[in-house]
């Protein structure tokens, strides 16, 4: 693993018809950190995500995955890094046929194709518990609030085992508090179990909280890529602009 | 023509283009998950159930009204002949070969064809599929393949329960409603209906099965976003899969009366 990145993205590009959504993007990602990837909305984002975890083709460019292309693997190497990936999407995508239990044990029949009932029953058990939704299995997703959702959501991820998880802006659409205990998830993710955590967000504040470093993507390239110090330094007028216009102090707002 | 017109002309024959080219593609895919471990039996018989035994009481009654109004309209045009004992046969006759698979298959489209679509179809909006394929489990093996299976098996077992219950509604209006002698009214069944007049009708459902199961899950796998396009993809889904059924039985039924009849 050179420069300490598991994931590198190297001169990638990726259109839908005459529309260029990501130009030439180079972005590196280190193991066991949490990087943060703001932009406007629509700028691709999700779309760079998408192409890291192979549910898109890039037009061109690489993905390094522990130093190695990803498109020189072979199928069940190919299937083995596609496994090394958890995925929170951002309205949660729970199986909504199946109650939280059977959406936490899929990952485990289907994919790990462990047939021990007592065993999935304690593992789902404990990640349950783990995220904060002890007692919940029982329940549909249509029964959760937003938070529960993004919760049982993340167990379901977690479930797979893996080593990087992805967050497509995990905290769009919760209130404050609730947006901030799903930050406090993301961090106790990186530091309780070390998986490395790449997070798209437009959230400025949370992104603040929870970044060891922070990419810009803006106008289809990544325009800045540093540690959350360096951001409040860079001169990039469009990571100025969000900056200045998420943070309002008290004075600002008056009586 | 004006430009635009002929714009949006050529716009929509580019897109049936499209959209056949992808049904290939979906088809190709179908057929090669059919055949791949792991075959998930529960899931196949969870759909059995849904397809099949659910809709046991809509293709019931639907076959024994079919019966007996086709009962009733023969009665009177063979009564002009005295010939009215023949009325089981007629009705056995066209039940087996044509009526039994063509009503079936339009209910399922109805009840279980537009269902397919439209949950595989919220399944796309909401991201479920996409969460599926993260995982690695290809949603077309673990959704699509279990409904085409279960549609395969469940549409000739409903055709064969539609052939019995087709003959009780013509036995309840012309013996019990008319009078026509029970002996003769089963003996001329008996006479006319072979086993080849059955066998066509199941193999007519069973590709029924296939196309409609296959059709409204593609339509359920191309839906754009929102829950507007999930009620287009359904009204496509069912809405095709009644005009494939129609070319089917006329090309099945042209091709098995010159090699079975």
């Amino acid at each position: 693993m050179k420069n300490g990145y598991i994931v590198e993205v190297k001169k990638l590009s990726k259109s839908f018809g005459d529309n260029q959504v990501l130009n030439d993007v180079s972005i590196g990602f280190v193991d066991g950190e949490i990087s943060v990837v703001i932009g406007k909305s629509g700028t691709g984002k999700s779309v760079l995500i998408k192409n890291i975890i192979g549910i898109l083709k890039p037009d061109a460019g690489d993905i390094l995955y522990n130093g190695k292309s990803i498109y020189a693997l072979d199928t069940q190497e190919y299937t083995q890094y596609r496994q090394s990936f958890g995925y929170l999407f951002q309205e949660s995508a729970l199986f909504d046929s199946m109650n939280v239990f059977d959406n936490i044990a899929f990952p485990l029949v289907e994919v790990k194709k462990i047939k021990d009932k007592r065993y999935i029953e304690r593992f789902v058990n404990e990640k349950l518990e783990w995220v904060g939704l002890p007692g919940t299995g029982k329940l549909y997703p249509a029964e959760l609030s937003g938070g529960m959702k993004k919760r049982a959501a993340l167990a379901r991820a977690l479930a797979i085992s893996p080593q990087i998880l992805l967050f497509d802006e995990p905290t769009t659409g919760l209130d404050p508090v609730l947006s901030e205990s799903i930050d406090e998830l993301i961090l106790r993710v990186n530091n309780e179990l070390g998986l490395t955590c790449i997070v798209i967000s437009h959230d400025i504040p949370a992104t603040f909280r929870i970044a060891h470093k922070i990419a810009l993507l803006h106008d289809t390239r990544i325009q800045f890529h540093g540690t959350p110090r360096e951001a409040v330094a860079a001169d990039v007028p469009m990571l100025k602009k969000f900056i200045t216009n998420s943070f309002v102090s008290v004075d600002e707002v008056g009586d | 023509m004006s430009n635009g017109g002929t714009r949006s002309f050529k716009q929509m024959i580019l897109g049936s283009f499209e959209t056949a080219g992808n049904f290939f593609l979906f088809l190709v895919n179908v057929l090669k998950w059919i055949f791949r471990p792991p075959y998930r039996m529960r899931r196949l018989l969870a759909e059995v159930e849904k397809i099949g035994a659910n809709s046991f009481p809509v293709i019931a009654l639907s076959s024994i009204a079919i019966g007996m109004i086709f009962a009733l309209q023969l009665a009177s045009l063979l009564g002009l002949f005295r010939t009215e004992i023949l009325i089981g046969a007629a009705v056995g006759m066209t039940m087996t070969r044509e009526l039994a698979p063509f009503i079936t298959a339009i209910m399922l489209v109805a009840r279980d064809g537009s269902a397919m679509a439209a949950e595989i179809g919220t399944m796309k909006v909401t991201e479920q599929l996409d969460a599926m394929t993260t995982m690695t489990v290809d949603p077309v093996h673990f959704l699509v393949v279990p409904k085409v299976l279960a549609s395969v098996i469940s549409f000739p077992l409903l055709t064969a329960a539609s052939n019995v219950l087709g003959v009780f509604g013509a036995y309840v209006v012309g013996v019990l409603g008319l009078g026509i002698d029970k002996s003769g009214f089963f003996d001329q069944l008996y006479w006319f209906v072979d086993p080849d007049d059955v066998y066509t009708g199941i193999i007519k459902a069973a590709v029924f099965g296939f196309l409609v199961s296959v059709i409204c899950t593609f339509f359920g796998f191309h839906t754009q976003r929102g829950a507007k396009a999930v009620g287009e993809s359904t009204t496509k889904a069912v809405v095709t899969s009644a005009l494939f059924i129609f070319v089917a039985d006329y090309v099945m039924t042209d091709l098995m009366l010159k090699l079975v009849f």
